[in-house]
């Protein structure tokens, strides 16, 4: 009978072991490895003429900070810098508020949330080529044209993506526009949660929707709330504001983010091995300088949650 | 005083009714706007700065829909082709719309497949064997998805050259067979809500672990692997940028629609704006028939704690 047990026991644990081999295998190559590889990539320079791979010590890092402080790059850094954490505060203040007020009408259920909540989630279905491309196009070609026929030659314009002083502005509202779908939907999974006996006992203390809305909807999703502030700050190093679709590798520079530059760099680079360190370092230091300030953000919002 | 703070309220509903309205109307606009251009003559169109209304014909009457101009449609699927394209080393002269197509649904049904059924697999047997590795296996998945980790694409592309993987599907399929993401909790968060006399029911009968976990434990997560499979579909057919870095002589049609979109050599129907609209919305229609069929089972099920059942 023991016998028994113990090889049922047995079997269990080698049906568990087929179970998470192979998922633990991939992730110990294509996770671990792959990053652990990266950090390598970072401290090594590459010979093209002979082919291998030697120790740099921190030159790749030395050549980054030259890049983005001591060049004529370092103008353009600037730019994509600013850039980026604009991009990140639109996002944060306007994209996560208008995303609760858009969450709480449809959680209220007024006139057409259900129409609005299709709507709202659509830029997440349809292909951001295809978004970009029409929005592209209907400005260019659509909008544009439409307001060069109302108003005198004098006031003409000609693109609103290819004049310096409104490219920024305009794929800034774009990426805006299409932002609030998952948050919208995330803030109304976590409002559904909400027992409902709370929201009752605060209508019938006659709470107005605002009040209701401060002090006891924030407050319940504010962990949701959270984990998008959190997960969001990665963005100001990788969000490209849809830059690759619209422009490919030719974007105007004062419209270009950290994220589209890095991106650009990897793929007009991912033949060339030389570049692959330089690139690498980047990724190290910009990795180094989000993850204690994601984790460190995550704690914060941990100590301010009120439902703690 | 109250009746003043019940007004003031009913105006911050309206603000953002109105600002929703204005979205959809937004949104409405770019949707008729491409369906429209789509259907127009580029002369229509350049000539006739027929921007907005319905196609017409130069001197400005309305056509008819079966006037309008179809073969825009199959325009620009030749425009579609993916030329010079450098596979192992050598040249393939062109890529057409069908094979791109073929190697979209590769891609998005292999990907989305592989990228649910091993957090599927993982949470499984998280969730029904009792073992101190678990406790490993999670804190691995709360980790990788805490630390945020920038720039390691260089790396992957190295790793699959040293594999012989780069610019194949099984190298990409490989990189999606990754399970430390939020579906593995969800997918856990579901499993442990399993009750066990199932799966003891099962052992009575004489069925084998394997048989517990195909014929007693998935069917009881049928709807939720669907629901997890499509977000994981959409998300692959519209992905372009996973191929152009690791598999650039398999351009799917959204990879193929970029190149139409951002190619413009001149004089070519290419450059046509109302043409490559047509290449839009002929990408956007499967993909929004599925979102529409599922859309309540997509956007209610979609919430950070898990999968609701």
């Amino acid at each position: 009978m023991a016998k028994a047990k113990k090889r049922f026991f047995n079997k269990k644990l080698l049906f568990y072991c087929c179970l998470i081999a192979f998922p633990l295998l991939q992730y110990i190559v294509f996770y671990i490895y792959v990053n652990f590889n990266s950090i390598v990539l970072a401290f090594s320079s590459y010979d093209k003429v002979n082919n291998v791979s030697s120790f740099a010590g921190f030159q790749n890092f030395v050549d980054v900070f030259n890049e983005f402080f001591n060049s004529k790059e370092s103008v353009s850094f600037g730019i994509r810098l600013k850039n980026s954490l604009l991009d990140y505060l639109i996002k944060t203040v306007v994209g996560t508020g208008g995303a609760l007020f858009f969450s709480y009408y449809i959680y209220k259920k007024k006139l057409g949330g259900g129409l609005f909540k299709v709507i709202l989630f659509l830029p997440q279905v349809i292909p951001g080529i295809v978004l970009t491309s029409i929005f592209r196009f209907s400005v260019d070609s659509g909008i544009v044209n439409i307001y060069n026929t109302l108003v005198p030659e004098s006031s003409r314009i000609v693109s609103l993506l290819s004049d310096a002083n409104t490219v920024y502005g305009t794929v800034l509202f774009y990426a805006l526009f299409i932002s609030f779908g998952t948050q919208t939907m995330m803030y109304l999974g976590a409002m559904n949660k909400i027992n409902p006996s709370i929201t009752e006992a605060g209508q019938l203390d006659g709470v107005s929707y605002m009040r209701e809305f401060v002090s006891i909807t924030l407050p319940c999703i504010f962990s949701t709330i959270a984990t998008f502030l959190v997960v969001g700050l990665t963005t100001i190093f990788t969000s490209d504001l849809g830059l690759y679709s619209f422009f490919s590798g030719n974007a105007p520079g004062e419209a270009q983010t950290l994220g589209y530059y890095l991106f650009r760099l990897t793929n007009g680079n991912k033949t060339n091995l030389a570049e692959w360190p330089f690139i690498s370092a980047i990724g190290v230091i910009f990795t180094l300088i989000v993850a204690p300030i994601t984790l460190g953000l995550r704690k914060l919002m941990a100590k301010f949650d009120p439902m703690n | 005083m109250k009746g003043k703070i019940k007004n003031k309220i009913s105006a911050g509903v309206i603000i953002t009714g109105v600002i929703l309205v204005l979205y959809t109307a937004i949104m409405a606009f770019f949707i008729y706007w491409a369906v429209m251009t789509s259907l127009k003559t580029n002369d229509d169109f350049v000539i006739g700065k027929n921007y907005l209304s319905i196609p017409k014909t130069l001197d400005g009457q309305s056509l008819a829909p079966w006037e309008w101009e179809w073969s825009n449609f199959a325009t620009i699927v030749q425009f579609f082709d993916v030329e010079n394209v450098f596979r192992n080393g050598r040249m393939i002269a062109s890529i057409p719309f069908g094979t791109q197509a073929l190697y979209t649904v590769m891609y998005a049904v292999g990907c989305a497949f592989l990228s649910t059924l091993i957090p599927c697999i993982v949470s499984y047997a998280t969730s029904k064997f009792n073992y101190k590795f678990n406790v490993i296996l999670d804190g691995i998945c709360i980790v990788t998805m805490i630390i945020p980790i920038v720039g390691s694409q260089v790396s992957m592309i190295s790793l699959l050259n040293d594999l012989n993987l780069y610019d194949s599907f099984i190298g990409l399929y490989l990189m999606k067979c990754h399970y430390a993401n939020m579906y593995y909790l969800m997918f856990s968060a579901i499993f442990k809500g399993v009750s066990k006399e199932y799966y003891e029911a099962a052992y009575i009968d004489g069925a084998s672990e394997f048989s517990v976990m195909i014929r007693v434990a998935m069917p009881l997560v049928a709807s939720s692997f669907g629901l997890i499979f499509l977000m994981f579909f959409i998300q692959f057919w519209n992905d372009y940028t996973t191929l152009m870095l690791y598999a650039p002589s398999h351009p799917t049609i959204s990879y193929g629609l970029y190149r139409v979109m951002t190619d413009s050599p001149g004089g070519t129907a290419r450059g046509y704006t109302t043409v490559r609209m047509a290449g839009c919305v002929i990408i956007v229609i499967p993909v929004i028939a599925i979102f529409l069929i599922f859309r309540n089972k997509i956007m209610g099920n979609l919430t950070i704690g898990g999968v609701k059942e």
